[in-house]
């Protein structure tokens, strides 16, 4: 046989790799790759729209990791909440390739969206990224893996979390169970999994079970970015606590840390910040500027009376 | 019976048997997959003309196999394929010096290497390498896929299969039309371009996972293959 030609070449390898979804999806352009899936955009041609079709790569194909493909669909199906992405349908493309598809997010990477926002808006899509985080681990789901890229904020400003390949169920705690996206670059169970950076100390650890504290740690991290530098210290002291090397001296939960960002929002007392108390003085009259104002005002009224009376 | 080995196992495994025959089908399809790259290697290399690189590459396997070179592969240091490389290099350079000592004594065109000069980068012959085996590994399971085909009475499957995915230009010919070439329903054209991408498909991962020798292997060289690395 002649050799093949370059065009040749590139449409066998895509034979090869790219999902036979049958006749309900039409699969299109490659969105994004990770180790543990692969996600196309794809049009239902039933429902006549477009969605996002998450398959196994084709060289994890003989490592028996199909089950991890199906186990995220599940957990994805577990979790119906606005900030998290709404799975459609699963099952098995031709190729006996398991496969999920899912609602398509147009919208922006959380740290693209973010550069130009203000702290407060910043912060405020923090506390949804938490909200849905909290869901999560309401309904026993750890997702391991949280960084500002697995976070979209959609075209109607709602904050999705997104890539659950490598979350635990409560039910698979002292499995170790999971699967690194790429970023750890393995794929065995009782694997360190999750993305350095963003990864707790104790998720390094392959034989360690991760709790809740994990994902505190992966927020905190996220937190910091989002944050910046130059800001107030009861940020930084909250990222601090967030981000403790021990699990132990982290926030207990993500309720709790989104609360303490809720209160420096509102000028509150945040719990992993002890304040000085000319800062207690600032945050004071900062919290209650307009109220300490009319007062002053008042107070420079009621004066100049007594003043003008005197004279 | 088929010209090809079992690709279900490995057959770079294969090339260290004790057994003469699981040896013999195992060369068989390491030099399948690797005369094309090994000769594109050669002509780029070192400037060769394509008769002289062809046989230049049999030298090469012919040597491979008479040293025993093959069998010695360990697959605790790295891929075959960058092993096979570095053979070749080895023996491409062997051979340069070789012909250098014979111009000196007067034995003049006797080796092809001679007054050739090499002329591209590691990194340029690498890639080279690299896209060249990709296009072997395909071509070779489009063979078996064109065997199966011929076994199982599927010709028109495969002309069909070849028409849409592998002649032409970069943009595949409408089923319509196919169907009006092929004289068959444009329903039938869908049918046949199914099972013959799933066969394809499979033929193509029986040849990786023949061509590696462990599963992080294979893994590796299915993302080299579906160009992924780059």
């Amino acid at each position: 046989m002649k050799p093949l030609s370059d065009a040749a070449v590139s449409r066998l390898r895509d034979v090869v790799d790219r999902p036979d979804a049958g006749d309900r999806y039409a699969v299109h352009e490659l969105l994004g790759r990770g180790g543990m899936g692969a996600v196309y955009r794809a049009t239902d041609r039933l429902l006549e729209r477009d969605v996002a079709l998450k398959v196994l790569p084709t060289e994890l194909e003989h490592h028996g990791l199909a089950h991890r493909l199906e186990r995220e669909a599940r957990v994805l199906a577990a979790l119906e909440h606005p900030g998290i992405v709404a799975i459609h349908d699963a099952g098995s493309l031709a190729d006996g390739r398991p496969f999920y598809v899912m609602r398509l997010v147009r919208g922006r990477r959380l740290d693209e969206q973010v550069r130009t926002e203000s702290l407060g808006e910043r912060l405020r899509r923090f506390l949804a990224v938490c909200d849905a985080v909290s869901f999560a681990h309401s309904r026993g789901v750890i997702h391991r893996d949280l960084k500002p890229a697995n976070v979209m904020v959609g075209e109607f400003g709602e904050v999705l979390v997104l890539d659950w390949g490598v979350a635990k169920r409560a039910a698979d705690a002292g499995t170790g169970a999971g699967v690194s996206n790429g970023s750890s670059g393995d794929t065995g169970d009782g694997v360190a999994v999750g993305t350095p950076g963003f990864m707790a100390p104790e998720q390094s650890v392959a034989a360690v079970d991760v709790d809740v504290r994990a994902d505190v740690y992966a927020l905190g991290a996220m937190l910091r970015e989002l944050v910046g530098a130059g800001q107030a210290r009861p940020l930084y002291a909250i990222v601090a606590r967030a981000t403790a090397a021990n699990a132990n001296d982290r926030y207990p939960s993500v309720d709790s840390l989104a609360a303490d960002v809720r209160a420096w929002l509102d000028r509150a007392p945040v719990s992993a910040y002890r304040e000085s108390i000319p800062e207690k003085a600032v945050r004071f009259y900062r919290r209650n500027s307009a109220l300490i104002l009319l007062l002053l005002a008042y107070l420079v009224v009621r004066l100049f009376i007594l003043w003008w009376r005197g004279v | 019976m088929s010209v090809f080995p079992d690709t279900r196992l490995s057959q770079v495994l294969a090339l260290s048997s004790d057994d003469p025959s699981l040896r013999s089908r195992a060369v068989d399809l390491v030099v399948a997959a690797y005369r094309g790259p090994v000769i594109a290697v050669l002509r780029k290399q070192w400037s060769m003309e394509i008769e002289d690189a062809e046989d230049l590459a049999h030298d090469f396997f012919a040597h491979a196999l008479e040293r025993d070179w093959l069998a010695r592969y360990d697959r605790d240091k790295g891929r075959f394929r960058t092993f096979l490389r570095k053979c070749l290099q080895d023996f491409a350079n062997t051979q340069y010096e070789a012909s250098r000592r014979l111009k000196r004594g007067g034995h003049l065109t006797a080796v092809a290497l001679d007054d050739v000069e090499v002329v591209s980068t590691d990194a340029e012959v690498d890639r080279l390498f690299a896209q060249e085996w990709a296009r072997s590994v395909l071509t070779v399971s489009l063979d078996r896929l064109r065997e199966q085909c011929a076994a199982e009475d599927r010709t028109l499957t495969f002309e069909v299969f070849v028409a849409h995915d592998v002649e032409g230009a970069d943009e595949p010919p409408r089923y319509a039309d196919l169907a009006r070439r092929f004289e068959i329903p444009a329903t039938q054209v869908a049918n046949y371009l199914h099972w013959a991408r799933s066969r394809f498909r499979g033929h193509v991962l029986d040849t990786l996972r023949a061509l590696t020798s462990s599963d992080a292997e294979f893994r590796d060289e299915a993302r080299a293959l579906l160009g992924h690395d780059a």
